[in-house]
């Protein structure tokens, strides 16, 4: 990847190859707000976790500090930096919702407006509350692992829900399938 | 940071936990969640003829301060008119349970529960 960018060593314009000054070769920032520009993914709901991960590996290892041991304070500073900055992004991106308010934020919305407000859809909260009385009664690992592969298509078919409303901008129904994927995460990591 | 005795005792002891028959004309049920912490809460009551709480039912999945809101609450509200247990703030419950401020929510979470359970009473006996 090459950008022209000035390099904070030569204090000139510079071409960056991998984050590198293409004269000095001193690392550079990654000059990159958000989580999908930084691993350089199209800005869609779903995505490809094993390209997410290569890529969250190339990128460690330009940046990761063990790597900087011995060069200048500038360049410990901006590895430090930069990989704990890639290991937020990474974490936010393979988060099914984060990553809703991540792109709801992209795209101009506000993520969640009556995030401090008690939820009351009752359909949703009943339903919610009978699959948790569900997994309070289990009896056996059988029963866990229904259970378990239930919520998983149910969170499955939420997502593709979620990216096509994204591909069509309906975001008040994006709003509410981010309420019951939270829940169903919830449970999930519960059963665990 | 340690929580509170009472906080611990609602927690393990919880009171009148349990539901009621949500289609009964004397039961009125409030349902409400918090997405963000997963926490849901069914809070429920018994109104005589009179407009006295009889009798109050809770089931919360959530954290210990939750489950703590809403067993207090249950406490608070038998005895007391439909109008009383309307005026419970939230404050009064994170004050009892010495809630850290985290957790305040927690106690909106009950008073939005018992508000939403009244409202559910009232709109079933509407003349």
């Amino acid at each position: 990847m090459e950008v022209i960018i000035p390099c904070w060593n030569c204090q000139t314009d510079t071409k960056v190859v991998d984050f590198r000054c293409s004269i000095c070769n001193k690392i550079q920032n990654i000059r990159k707000t958000n989580p999908y520009d930084i691993f350089n993914l199209k800005q869609c709901y779903l995505i490809d976790n094993e390209e997410l991960e290569i890529k969250y590996f190339q990128l460690q290892n330009i940046f990761h500090p063990d790597k900087f041991i011995n060069s200048a304070e500038k360049e410990k500073e901006i590895s430090a930096y930069e990989s704990s900055n890639i290991n937020n992004a990474y974490n936010l991106l393979l988060n099914n919702v984060d990553r809703i308010k991540i792109l709801l934020k992209l795209k101009g919305y506000k993520a969640n407006p009556n995030n401090e407000e008690s939820f009351t859809d009752k359909d949703l909260l009943e339903e919610i509350m009978e699959l948790q009385n569900r997994c309070m009664s289990i009896e056996n690992e059988n029963e866990k692992v229904k259970i378990k592969t239930e919520i998983i298509e149910k969170i499955r078919i939420i997502e593709l829900e979620i990216n096509s409303n994204f591909e069509k901008e309906k975001i008040p129904e994006i709003k509410n399938l981010s309420v019951k994927l939270s829940y169903l995460e919830k449970i999930k990591k519960n059963l665990n | 940071m340690a929580y509170s005795k009472n906080l611990i005792d609602h927690y393990e002891n919880p009171r009148n936990v349990g539901s009621m028959d949500k289609e009964s004309k004397e039961v009125g049920t409030g349902l409400v969640g918090a997405p963000a912490c997963g926490d849901v809460m069914k809070l429920q009551i018994k109104v005589s003829d009179s407009g006295i709480i009889e009798d109050a039912k809770f089931k919360t999945f959530g954290c210990g301060s939750a489950i703590a809101s809403s067993s207090l609450i249950t406490e608070w509200v038998k005895g007391k008119s439909v109008d009383e247990a309307h005026s419970i703030k939230n404050t009064e419950i994170a004050n009892h349970l010495a809630l850290p401020p985290v957790k305040i929510h927690c106690s909106v979470l009950a008073e939005d529960a018992i508000k939403a359970a009244i409202a559910d009473y009232k709109d079933k006996n509407k003349k």
